[in-house]
């Protein structure tokens, strides 16, 4: 046995060895993360600190009377408040709108010392202080007389199992919660659900459930749902085996529940729209940490069917991640570049398509990015809704911000997450930690002539 | 050694909690080596266990060296200075370390984190070699 006291001033050197490597990840960023937003990101080489950059916005909420902020020509109202984590917004064709408030399953289980501190950093940054209000429901929005005030709200499922997207056809209400597809009879303009759900088909769920969100969005034709399974792990250190079937976005026939990858490598895609123009199926997809500030950029990207978008083994196109191991040059090879880059740890979450909406002229064709904000930098990056404009169902100018406010100094009021078009025609943002569905309209209070569900395509 | 007749040896408490750093680290440079052959992500975890089971052991082996500096009983059994010193340096490389493998995938490991596994386990011997080699040794149990 060795015989050495262990000296005060070895607890002094790893202190001040913990300081130093902070005070390095405080060195100003020269970076300009608008170079990552566009059609031809720029990609910076990836660093690695010991300490990966961070900063956690506290959740404090809205007091009465606060709001975002959006552009002239632009009005907010707080259309639902008081909901419990709403996650996404859903019109149905008669013009109700869906709230999915969900909670992140429990009982991912801890595999290494790093899990801990992860799980005590996502609390503070979701806001866990104080009476939760029961969450994993979906409510009804009801504003009978389309003068953009809610007058009715009916809670139609309760005690989901983190349900996140839902879609609405022949009379059957979709709902994705975080292990499978749920089917539930519904008709137009009931306002309670007592029937039983039967299981459309199954989606990879726990215990490992890392990117729990499944989206769902109906095909055009009104044949299949497509849902979305994000990854196991931010960069397969759960395993190849843990990743299987997920990082993909799954075609699912209606009728009998048979399912195939419509597409791969998407590391954690949500957000499911069609472009209303082209048709193609876009979603948004939060890309990869521990690479540095400025990578990678995550993007909105038009999805091909059976086209495979790098992860694991690259990033934005061919980018290799050295951190994979063995490495795949036949998959980076193969991988798609996305359409548009929306910058770094944004953590984009929500995409909503405008066209036939009531909003003013700036706004009329393009998409909108529900940014909820990461804490993987040291400057605050998303934490807002932006609009990239579009043509003929492409991508055709800078995006800008749209609903901004949601971090005020280094607090968030709120975090946005799903985008939605109302029965009226105006912008909804589901803003989970500020427990509030916000309405943004056009200034002059035009509305459409009759309400357009979110899963419906005018003119097909 | 010149104990006198009323000076009792106290056991020093830092002994209780010193080997298990020792233990912890040189596992490491096992786990780290048995990743790089097989790439199975279960060695990598354990690397991470591993170095957070030392650095705990250390703490606490830090709390009970200051404990015994306020024991006159335990004063002649203090380590050398090189011991200190040593101890210092196998902290600050396995605390470095630790965020190294709290990275993700295959770089949390090669080359950087086995290195320093491996530069670990050297400083560790060699505080080990300076501490047999100390001429201080006191057979405390018999007196």
């Amino acid at each position: 046995m060795t015989r050495s006291r262990i000296p005060p001033f070895a607890l002094l050197a790893a202190g001040v060895s913990l300081l130093s490597l902070a005070a390095c990840n405080e060195a100003s960023d020269p970076f300009d993360t608008a170079h990552q937003i566009g059609t031809d990101p720029v990609l910076p080489e990836p660093s690695s600190e010991l300490l990966p950059d961070l900063k956690v916005a506290k959740v404090v909420g809205w007091k009465e009377g606060e709001t975002p902020i959006v552009p002239e020509g632009l009005k907010i109202t707080a259309y639902a408040k008081g909901l419990a984590n709403p996650r996404t917004v859903h019109t149905l064709p008669n013009g109700d709108v869906l709230v999915v408030q969900s909670k992140a399953p429990e009982g991912e289980p801890v595999s290494r010392p790093k899990d801990m501190i992860r799980g005590w950093i996502m609390s503070i940054a979701h806001g866990g202080d104080g009476e939760q209000k029961e969450s994993n429901v979906v409510t009804l929005l009801r504003d009978t007389n389309r003068d953009g005030e809610v007058d009715e709200r009916h809670d139609l499922l309760t005690k989901l199992n983190s349900p996140f997207g839902v879609a609405w056809i022949d009379n059957t209400l979709y709902v994705a919660a975080t292990d499978a597809i749920l089917a539930y009879p519904y008709t137009l303009g009931q306002t309670e659900i007592t029937s039983e759900p039967h299981v459309l088909t199954p989606l990879p769920g726990g215990p490992i459930n890392h990117h729990w969100t499944k989206d769902l969005a109906l095909s055009p034709d009104g044949r299949f749902l497509y849902a979305s399974v994000g990854s196991n792990s931010n960069i397969v250190e759960n395993g190849l085996e843990a990743e299987k079937n997920r990082a993909a976005i799954w075609q699912v026939d209606r009728q009998t529940g048979a399912s195939r990858l419509f597409a791969s490598g998407l590391r954690n895609p949500n957000g499911l729209a069609f472009n209303p123009e082209s048709r193609e199926l876009w979603t948004v997809v939060n890309e990869r940490d521990e690479l540095g500030p400025n990578l990678v950029p995550d993007y909105a990207t038009s999805v091909k069917d059976g086209g495979f978008y790098g992860w694991p083994w690259s990033y934005y196109g061919s980018h290799i991640d050295a951190r994979v191991h063995p490495p795949r040059e036949d998959m980076v090879e193969k991988a798609t570049k996305p359409d548009y880059a929306l910058s770094s740890h944004v953590a984009a979450l929500g995409l909503g398509f405008s066209l036939n909406s009531a909003l003013p002229a700036p706004y009329s064709n393009g998409a909108f990015v529900g940014e909820h904000g990461s804490w993987n930098r040291n400057a605050f990056n998303g934490y807002k809704v932006v609009f990239i404009p579009f043509e003929n169902g492409h991508p055709s100018g800078k995006a800008q911000d749209v609903v901004t406010d949601f971090i005020k100094g280094d607090e968030a009021r709120g975090r946005p997450v799903g985008i939605g078009i109302d029965g009226t025609g105006a912008l909804l943002v589901a803003d989970d930690a500020g427990n509030t569905v916000w309405r943004i309209g056009a200034a002059d209070g035009s509305v459409t002539p009759q309400p357009i569900g979110t899963d419906q395509m005018p003119g097909l | 050694m010149q104990t006198s007749r009323n000076y009792r040896p106290g056991y020093p408490l830092n002994r209780l909690f010193v080997p298990f750093p020792y233990v912890c680290f040189i596992l490491v440079l096992a786990t780290d080596i048995a990743f790089w052959q097989t790439a199975n992500l279960m060695w990598q975890n354990f690397s991470a266990w591993l170095l957070f089971a030392g650095l705990l052991f250390s703490a606490l082996s830090i709390l009970a060296g200051l404990v015994d500096l306020i024991r006159a009983s335990t004063r002649l059994q203090r380590p050398s200075l090189a011991e200190i010193i040593g101890f210092a340096i196998i902290l600050a490389l396995a605390l470095v370390n630790s965020f190294v493998h709290a990275g993700d995938g295959w770089t949390a490991v090669v080359p950087l984190g086995l290195a320093l596994s491996a530069a670990t386990v050297f400083v560790i011997f060699l505080t080990l070699i300076l501490g047999v080699r100390s001429q201080r040794t006191l057979n405390w149990r018999t007196p």
